[in-house]
């Protein structure tokens, strides 16, 4: 286990710094210069010259590398041509609130997609099934910053039962501020999840060992709890895995949406003024994320399924 | 603050959905002439106390004047420190601030600035001369962002105790203009050394209010400035900027009480939010919307194709439908509020015949295809170049519309990769020759990547920058706003409105043509 766990963890080394690579050469490659971006009309060839200077992008792209690269060997990511800052803190201050609201995200999804799945697999067929698949079908096509505003509009304007944005302070209020944003993130691979779930719980319903429970007279509740729903769960998993990239997208938009002040909100303003040292941290730590959730279901398999087992497969 | 459908990065400018109506009102300021709905509730007892919550577009980047690129920053450095001058409410005039009196040589090259006394700086030091020389020696650094603004100022010193002079190696007549505003914050010298690199962080000024709290992304708090020397000013115990970058979030603190004050507020939503009882301020006069022409594209190199375009724009109609009402047709290439503006130096209508005449004595008689460069996201800037390209075609000119991501074009227009660019024009100071030294005048941008290149109006603009007579200064800018029009630089379209809006507790909320939110003056009511 512990072997399995540090062999992933030396594998995220080329990959970070690939995405080093890939994110340093194509934020350098789109056009714009963040100097011109910064100087707008005032920008005089003067001027450009002594932020370009100032930044080191006067310098060829390889040595502008190798320069970015030594300081990240010395913990040093760089200064923000807009906030004249270190970046690190910067950026390392608005990944709570993100992590928060993809943990959140997922819960909500799992938290509507598995009782609806599962009524929907047990009347399959049936009016109610029906309803859900359409729902979830219609949900797919609902883009999430329009489904925000709904939201906000809805529960936030004409009842006023939550904030319409900002991140919260304290535990509780937190909580509290981020159900919305959360919902609407969560919403989005809601449809997704519902339906692997739906499928899969159908394939396991008409499974030999699930009429053996019901032969030997096992209550319905533990023969769907136990037997159904467990075997059922793992396809899920695997699609909110092979998702969590979709919903880290989803999230950057839903930031923006309800002014949240997290690493998606940072990374978006920060493409358009072509902020490099922060595209190229911020994306840095959006890898991370997807690679280290990856880990993580990985080790949840285990948990939820017995049978594998992280030690023999990683020998 | 200037331009800024092209400018506005950082700012919402920025932001994805956002950037349709930020574009549009993402300008600076504003000036004189203002729709203000609430002229009424200045009246009143004002009421100490309360914190106002003022959702914005965008969060800052610094509060070191020297390094300031975006509106924000600059709006809340105009909250934590003075200047010497100040505009006057009316935006006409340069009214005293740190300082109370000042004398200009009669040869125009030193000016003398007597401190008020007894001022001091929010942590209760006094300001002494040895700050405000320290500051605007900051100020007039060249290699800083804003030094163009002082170019002629070559030195400043203190004479005595309360008097700093700044010595001019010529002229210069937007100097007072130019003290006015944002770059010329006075703060502390010792606090600004104590914090080394991180004083962008740190701001010490003598204004209304200081900083509490800056959370980036987030929200920044200010809170009153108990040694304000504006004796029972400010009211509000406290201001709590929030970030609020989408356009329909913002609206939607407003009308959910979670904010008193937004800015940016989209043009299709003023009706909506009049009705809602909420008071709109509208303040015009800062920024013109207009369509610079490259000239090193033929046939763009012809004054009468140039003027025929200008012709062909129903600038009344763009005011109307794009802007609902709430901008105005532009009559000059420089803002409404900009000193010495003369609106009856425009000659040119919206005359179709008039157009085709002109291009009948081109080289191009009977029309053709005009690349226009429009940031993408802009609608703004696409509405009213369809209705541009509509009333053009009629006289065979036909519009090739590319939208690009605002960076992108912002590099093609300064690399002059492009032909026709719909954007707009922003003062940074009330002085016209700011616009008019970097848009008429062919070094040291090209005329604003123009290429326009008459060496008569340079002339002139130099002269008008030299001439420290009001009366003199004024005919000279008339006779600079006559000759250019007789040339067509720039189609100028309509006078782009900043838009806030307020719920009716706030009292007083009146931003000047600076921008400035002078929140010295706002009070929550009941």
């Amino acid at each position: 286990m512990a072997r399995y766990f540090g062999r992933r963890l030396i594998q995220l080394i080329p990959i970070l710094f690939g995405v080093s690579v890939v994110t340093f050469l194509l934020v350098r490659l789109i056009p714009g210069d963040p100097a011109i971006s910064m100087l707008g009309s005032r920008a005089t060839p003067a001027l450009i010259a002594r932020i370009h200077r100032q930044f080191g992008l006067n310098l060829p792209i390889w040595q502008q590398y190798l320069h970015y690269m030594d300081g990240v060997f010395h913990a040093n990511f760089g200064i923000s041509i807009f906030y004249e800052q270190s970046v690190w803190p910067l950026v390392v201050s608005r990944i709570p609130l993100t992590l928060e609201l993809l943990v959140y995200s997922a819960v909500i999804a799992l938290a509507i997609a598995v009782p609806l799945a599962s009524i929907a697999a047990a009347r399959r067929g049936g009016a109610v099934d029906h309803g859900i698949r359409l729902s979830a079908t219609t949900a797919l096509g609902v883009p999430s910053f329009w489904l925000g505003i709904l939201l906000i509009l809805l529960l936030g304007v004409r009842v006023r039962i939550f904030p319409v944005g900002g991140a919260g302070t304290g535990v509780a209020d937190r909580l509290y501020s981020l159900t919305l944003p959360a919902l609407t993130a969560g919403l989005a691979i809601t449809p997704i999840l519902l339906r692997t779930l739906r499928s899969s719980l159908i394939e396991v319903l008409r499974a030999d060992f699930v009429s053996t429970a019901r032969a030997v007279g096992l209550p319905r509740r533990t023969v769907f709890r136990s037997y159904i729903l467990r075997n059922s769960i793992l396809p899920c998993l695997t699609v909110l895995n092979v998702n969590i990239g979709w919903l880290i997208g989803t999230v950057i938009v839903v930031e923006d949406v309800f002014g949240l002040p997290g690493l998606g909100s940072l990374l978006v303003s920060s493409i358009s003024t072509r902020d490099y040292s922060i595209i190229q941290l911020a994306t840095l730590f959006f890898a991370f994320f997807v690679i280290a959730a990856n880990l993580g279901m990985d080790l949840l398999y285990g948990v939820v399924d017995p049978r594998i087992s992280l030690a023999r497969k990683a020998a | 603050m200037i331009q800024s459908q092209q400018g506005r990065y950082r700012r919402s400018a920025v932001v994805l959905a956002s950037l349709a109506v930020a574009a549009l009102v993402a300008a600076c300021s504003s000036g004189g002439s203002s729709g203000s709905s609430n002229a009424a509730s200045a009246a009143g007892t004002p009421v100490h106390g309360g914190t106002l919550v003022f959702a914005r577009h965008a969060d800052i980047f610094s509060f070191d004047p020297y390094n300031t690129q975006d509106d924000e920053s600059i709006f809340t450095e105009m909250q934590i420190y003075d200047r010497l001058v100040a505009l006057s409410p009316d935006g006409k005039s340069v009214v005293p601030e740190l300082a109370t009196s000042w004398s200009v040589a009669p040869n125009g090259l030193t000016a003398d600035f007597h401190l008020r006394p007894g001022v001091k700086f929010s942590d209760g030091t006094p300001l002494t001369v040895n700050d405000v020389v320290f500051s605007l020696k900051r100020a007039i650094n060249q290699q800083g962002s804003w030094g163009f603004l002082f170019s002629p100022v070559k030195g400043v010193t203190a004479l005595n105790s309360s008097t700093v002079q700044l010595q001019m190696s010529t002229p210069f007549a937007p100097l007072l203009a130019a003290l006015s505003t944002f770059a010329a914050s006075i703060y502390s010298e010792s606090n600004f050394k104590k914090w080394g690199s991180q004083e962008g962080n740190h701001p010490l000024g003598t204004g209304p209010f200081a900083l509490q709290n800056w959370s980036p992304g987030n929200s920044v708090t200010l809170v009153r400035n108990k040694y304000y020397w504006q004796k029972g000013k400010p009211y509000l115990n406290k201001v709590e900027f929030t970030n609020v970058s989408n356009d329909n979030s913002r609206v939607l603190d407003l009308e959910s009480g979670s904010a008193e004050v937004i800015d940016n507020v989209p043009p299709n939503q003023v009706a909506a939010i009049k009705s809602h009882g909420d008071q709109i301020e509208s303040v015009l006069g800062s920024a013109v919307g207009w369509v610079t022409l490259n000239e090193h594209v033929p046939p763009l190199n012809e004054a009468n194709v140039r003027l025929a375009l200008a012709y062909a724009m129903d600038r009344a109609t763009v005011a109307k439908t794009v802007y609902f009402g709430l901008a105005s047709p532009a009559k000059s290439v420089i803002p409404s509020g900009t000193f010495y503006y003369n609106g009856n130096t425009d000659p040119i209508t919206f005359n179709l015949a008039k157009a085709k005449a002109l291009l009948a004595k081109s080289t191009v008689p009977h029309g053709f295809t005009l690349n226009v460069m429009i940031a993408s996201g802009d609608t703004a800037s696409l509405d009213q170049t369809e209705i541009w390209a509509a009333d053009l075609a009629k006289i065979g000119i036909k519009l090739n519309v590319t939208s690009l991501e605002q960076t992108t074009a912002q590099q093609r227009y300064n690399t002059a990769q492009y032909s026709a660019w719909v954007s707009e024009w922003t003062n940074d100071t009330p002085d016209p020759d700011e616009m008019m030294g970097a848009g008429l005048v062919y070094l040291p941008q090209d005329a604003l990547h123009t290429y326009f290149n008459d060496p008569q109006i340079a002339g002139l603009v130099t002269k008008a920058r030299q001439q420290l007579k009001a009366g003199a200064r004024a005919d000279l800018y008339t006779q600079i706003q006559q000759l250019y029009n007789l040339q067509g630089p720039y189609v100028y379209t309509v006078d782009i409105p900043r838009l806030y809006s307020a719920t009716p507790s706030v009292h007083g909320f009146t931003p000047n043509s600076q921008g400035d939110y002078e929140l010295q003056n706002v009070w929550i009511g009941k």
